[in-house]
């Protein structure tokens, strides 16, 4: 290509360097002469976006040179119109004088003529010979019933060939149509600006070889390289044909993770970078170890089934040592009153929280010193909304070690933070029944130009950690994951992570932090 | 959480010396949200332990405090007996057992502080009373009541005139016809039942309450009130007392001198309310050691006396006070809270641990990072779903695969979508594709998630899942158990199962063929990994195409995490 563009007497023309569209312009040309693009498009069988850039192509090769031709273009004008339709007004007072109408007046009165082009059409007629004043009355002369005037035939040509240059006119109709033009509004001229395509000296010898090629090529021409053609060789013997390799292809959906998946990878590197190990448990809990051992009262409006998803199954033995079952129920006796339930420590919820996991894990270990995450699915019964699920994932972590301070899960906290590029963090005090002290950490948002509650933590009270023969203080925060993820994937409604919109699947950016 | 509104003009004349801005920057550090503002109000929200911030003045207490205008333990004292007596009879005190009141004579109350008292009335009952299951709360003017009252039990047929009505009703038609005994009706089944209720009333008989659904009309608080009369009925004295304390705290603050009432059951004499505050010892060393500080013990006494407590030093011990009110306090690990707060805890820098620890990720968590992208790479999208799905209704066949015997569900769901466990992730699925029918095919979709299953000893068990689903016009069997043994052999470690299964007929990886409505007859088949049923292949009916509004061919694979991975792992 280049070499047409910048050598223009260059001898290394070769038409197989053509385009297709090239081809099929050059071809076209050679017997046009001279062409507009559309003109092109319509005998090529291309859509008019490839034309063009055959066009442009061909121009910086100068195959061709396009010029713009300003053509003026007779077009009816408004009384034109209105003639071509209803007829002239001289031909209107023929019908109306036939149809028994004496005057002008009554032909007006009659509805075949206008008051204004009541002159205009006695004038005409006369002139024409169509009507005569006998004794003041209106009479017909016999030669106007069946007889085109010229006029009248100039304004069928218009409406019939338009658009229309002078040019294209017969001497005839030249003459109707001057004398259509002394009359006002009746045709006007119209000035198009058109760019005209025509070969250049070298475009000329191009076209005529294109034009001899056709056929001869494409029998060494194959649109695929396929195995065939090169396990036998053949490949040697013909040209694959080039494509418009301009020309969009097509989109391509890779397959990927989910974006909350991203999300959670995301936060488990941080957790592990940190030094937390993580774990794992199950969705379905007793009660026991979802509230009571987490300090809970039994009678606290959390555990209530608006709250929290029961399931619609027996309550089963409680999975804890009789020591710490009934440790925990003495805990619950001393603080909250003397009645506590073993029943409702039974019963199955689906957890609301993943602490009564990191709490059994604590308990099995009875770690020294331990950090531990998870990230879970966690149950609420809310009623679903843009910005409540009544499922969703949970981010928690624990740590514990001897002399495990508040400032210390400050400290934690705005490092774990920090690694996820929040850097505007601050923290209040609020409460949590498992928790003492507890705190809630506030972290500004750039894009929502507000600061936003995130995480929630504490120090997990002696009363969680004592029955359970946990040594050590245990810092604890999490919170939830969604929120996250609409934060970073700019999402209004936190449904849509969950929609399975492939239309979102597919092209939601991979945000890196 | 609970919402009180401050009003500000009030503020200005409570905190006269405090600007506004910095009595909003404070609030938060006390532990309230700051829901919104306009002109004249603060909306703050509460946490439901602290049911001493369900007033103005409550909230004005604690920020007194961390300002420190006033610190330490706030006066608050009993100016002798009322002379009002209320008797318990036994038959009272079977439907709700205790009762507990007090008098507040000599204040004055205006449109601001009615509005408040009815509102923080409301919080105690939503919080502490339990939705008044637990406790309630009448307030009422002492000056429209004779005493001694009396506590008893009354039948169906008596009436009154209750709150907000001006004709006398029953008790039946209270529970049936006023707002109020419609929403609390519940609380007095049993009682409807029995045909005995309690109410309060005076030496005349004047109705004062039908605990815990409504007050009487004829005493009802308004603003040319200056005595009042405020009782709690309770199924725990403890909450009583402490709701009590409460309002006891409140209207003292706004101007109250509050009043002794004896309360008589049987031969048992008791005065209420009970304001002696309790003792908790700790020591700097531990409330330092919680917190991460290093105050000195004058600086730790001086934080927990703006958070309103008493502090002294005896020894190397601190004595504090808890003022009744603080019903949060219950031991020592209370005040390490209390410190914080007093030091403020935008004041803690911070710190981090210096013990080692190393970080890792899950072996399960790792095996499904492998699966994922053994998925991906075959051009599979993955889907996230909700375990707690729909009945099934207008699923079509896709329900039908569980089977009704083996459906776990939960009780009382809020929506229709999550009301049962799901045992099996192709549902999930197949609705997916269902929802992208006018997206460009091929789609490959997958899922690893958890199923639920129900025992035959029922017990519930939670199995790790993957599932795909897989629809084009060439979508089939073949490919979706490709798919599957991809999963099997580059993500699972389970490498050379089928080639060994060649060389010694072993079969570590066989397809069983299987039937269910689901999938087309003749081309669905069980997988068995080792000997255990691990899952299952198919290509999908076209019925359930058809239920589903797809129009492309689909074929699918689960396999059963849980129980390839102990084959795995042995």
């Amino acid at each position: 290509m280049s070499d047409f563009s910048n050598d223009h007497t260059s001898k290394s023309l070769s038409i197989s360097d053509l385009h297709p569209i090239e081809k099929d312009i050059l071809r076209h040309l050679a017997s046009a002469e001279m062409a507009s693009a559309e003109s092109l498009a319509a005998s090529t069988g291309r859509v008019i976006d490839q034309i063009r850039r055959g066009i442009e192509w061909l121009r910086l090769k100068n195959l061709v040179s396009v010029s713009e031709v300003v053509q003026s273009e007779l077009v009816l004008g408004e009384l034109g119109a209105i003639a071509s339709e209803k007829g002239l007004p001289e031909r209107r007072l023929v019908y109306a004088v036939k149809a028994g109408a004496r005057t002008i007046g009554e032909a007006i009165a009659r509805g075949f003529l206008e008051k204004e082009e009541a002159n205009a059409a006695v004038a005409a007629a006369k002139r024409s010979g169509w009507v005569k004043f006998d004794q003041g009355t209106l009479v017909c002369v016999d030669t106007a019933v069946a007889e085109l005037s010229a006029e009248e035939r100039a304004i069928e040509t218009l409406r019939n060939r338009s658009p229309l240059n002078e040019a294209q006119l017969s001497e005839q109709e030249k003459k109707g149509v001057d004398l259509l033009r002394v009359r006002p509004k009746y045709i006007v001229l119209v000035e198009r600006k058109n760019a005209q395509i025509t070969l250049t000296e070298t475009g000329r010898q191009a076209a005529s070889q294109v034009s001899l090629s056709k056929g001869g090529s494409d029998e060494h021409q194959v649109r695929k390289l396929t195995p065939e053609l090169i396990a036998t060789g053949k490949w040697k013997e013909v040209s694959v044909s080039p494509i418009d390799v301009e020309a969009p292809a097509p989109e391509a959906y890779p397959g990927r993770v989910h974006p909350l998946t991203l999300i959670i990878d995301e936060i488990k590197e941080i957790f592990v970078g940190l030094g937390f190990a993580e774990i794992d448990g199950d969705f379905v809990q007793s009660a026991f170890w979802n509230f009571d051992a987490l300090y809970t009262p039994q009678d606290h409006p959390a555990r209530e089934m608006q709250d929290t998803f029961y399931l619609s199954l027996p309550g089963r033995s409680i999975p804890a040592s009789a020591d710490q079952i009934s440790k925990i129920s003495k805990v619950h006796e001393k603080g909250w009153g003397p009645r506590w339930s073993r029943e409702e420590a039974e019963r199955l919820v689906l957890r609301t929280h993943t602490t009564p996991v990191t709490l059994q894990t604590l308990a099995q270990a009875k770690p020294e010193s331990a950090r531990y995450f998870s990230v879970g699915r966690v149950f609420r019964n809310e009623k679903v909304s843009y910005k409540h699920l009544a499922e969703f994932h949970q981010v928690e972590g624990v740590a514990t070690y001897e002399g495990a301070t508040l400032r210390d899960l400050v400290g934690l906290q705005t490092e774990f933070y920090k690694k996820m590029g929040i850097s505007k963090i601050k923290f209040w005090p609020t409460f949590f029944p498992y928790t003492e002290p507890s705190l809630q950490s506030m972290v500004y948002n750039d894009s929502l130009g507000k600061w936003v509650e995130l995480f929630g933590m504490g120090i997990f009270r002696p009363e969680v950690t004592r029955p359970l023969g946990i040594k050590n203080p245990v810092l604890a925060w999490g919170g939830g994951l969604e929120r996250i993820a609409m934060l970073r994937f700019g999402l209004n409604d936190v449904r849509d992570l969950y929609s399975s919109r492939l239309s979102w699947l597919r092209h939601v950016p991979e945000c890196q932090l | 959480m609970p919402v009180v509104n401050l009003t500000k003009s009030r503020l200005e004349e409570q905190l006269p010396e405090i600007p506004l801005d910095r009595l909003l920057e404070a609030l938060p550090f006390i532990g309230l949200d700051i829901e919104g503002e306009d002109e004249t109000a603060i909306r703050v929200e509460y946490n439901p332990n602290r049911p001493d911030y369900s007033s103005q003045y409550g909230i004005v207490r604690a920020l007194k405090g961390l300002l420190e205008i006033e610190i330490g333990m706030p006066k608050l004292a009993i100016s002798g007996s009322s002379g009002v007596s209320i008797k318990v009879e036994p038959a009272a005190a079977a439907l709700r057992p205790f009762v507990v009141a007090l008098a507040a004579t000599g204040g004055r109350l205006d449109d601001d502080d009615i509005r408040q008292l009815v509102a923080m009335q409301e919080d105690l009952h939503n919080g502490l009373g339990r939705k008044r299951r637990k406790a309630s709360i009448g307030v009422h003017n002492m000056d429209r009541i004779r005493p001694p009252l009396l506590y008893k039990a009354v039948d169906s047929g008596f009436s009154f005139v209750p709150l907000g009505e001006t004709k006398k009703m029953s008790m039946l038609e209270v529970l049936e016809k006023t707002d109020t005994g419609i929403t609390y009706a519940p609380l007095a089944s049993d009682w409807k039942e029995r045909g005995s209720f309690p109410i309060i009333c005076d030496s005349r008989g004047t109705v004062l309450s039908f605990p815990p659904i409504i007050n009487g009309a004829d005493t009802q608080v308004d603003v040319t009130c200056r005595n009042l009369l405020v009782e709690v009925t309770a199924t725990s004295r403890v909450t009583a007392l402490d709701i009590l304390a409460v309002i006891g705290m409140n209207l003292s603050d706004a101007g109250f001198k509050i009043r002794s009432v004896k309360v008589i059951e049987r031969s048992k004499a008791e005065i209420t309310p009970e304001f002696r505050a309790k003792k908790i010892f700790t020591t700097p060393t531990f409330l330092n050691q919680i917190v991460g500080t290093s105050l000195s013990p004058r600086q730790v006494l001086h934080c927990l006396k703006k958070c309103r407590l008493g502090a002294s030093l005896s020894g190397k011990r601190i004595v504090c006070t808890i003022p009744r009110y603080r019903t949060d306090i219950q031991s020592e690990i209370d005040l390490a809270e209390e410190l914080s707060i007093g030091y403020g805890i935008q004041n803690l820098l911070p710190s981090l641990p210096s013990v080692f620890s190393a970080g890792s990720r899950s072996l399960q968590s790792m095996r499904f990072d492998a699966i994922r992208s053994a998925l991906v790479g075959l051009g599979m999208i993955e889907n996230l779903s909700f375990s707690l799905t729909g009945q099934g209704s207008g699923d079509g066949p896709v329900s039908d695969t569980q089977q009704a015997g083996a459906r776990i569900s939960v009780d009382s769901s809020k929506s229709a979508e999550h009301v049962l466990l799901r045992s099996s992730l192709v549902p999930s699925l197949l609705q997916a594709l269902s929802r992208n029918v006018h997206e460009h095919y091929p789609q490959r979709l997958f899922e690893i998630g958890r199923v639920f299953t129900l025992s035959e000893s029922n017990a519930v068990s939670e199995k790790w899942m993957v599932a795909a689903a897989i629809c084009h016009p060439d979508a089939d069997f073949v490919e979706a158990l490709s798919s599957a043994r991809a999963v099997l052999e580059l993500s699972l470690g389970l490498n050379g199962l089928v080639t060994r299964r060649l060389q010694d007929g072993a079969g570590n990886m066989e397809t069983l063929p299987s039937q269910s409505s689901l999938y087309i007859n003749g081309r669905h088949a069980e997988l068995v990994v080792g000997g255990k049923n691990s899952g299952h292949v198919g290509e999908i009916a076209p019925a359930v195409l058809e239920a589903l509004r797809l129009r492309m061919p689909a074929s699918v694979f689960e396999l059963d995490l849980s129980a390839v991975q102990e084959k795995t792992n042995t």
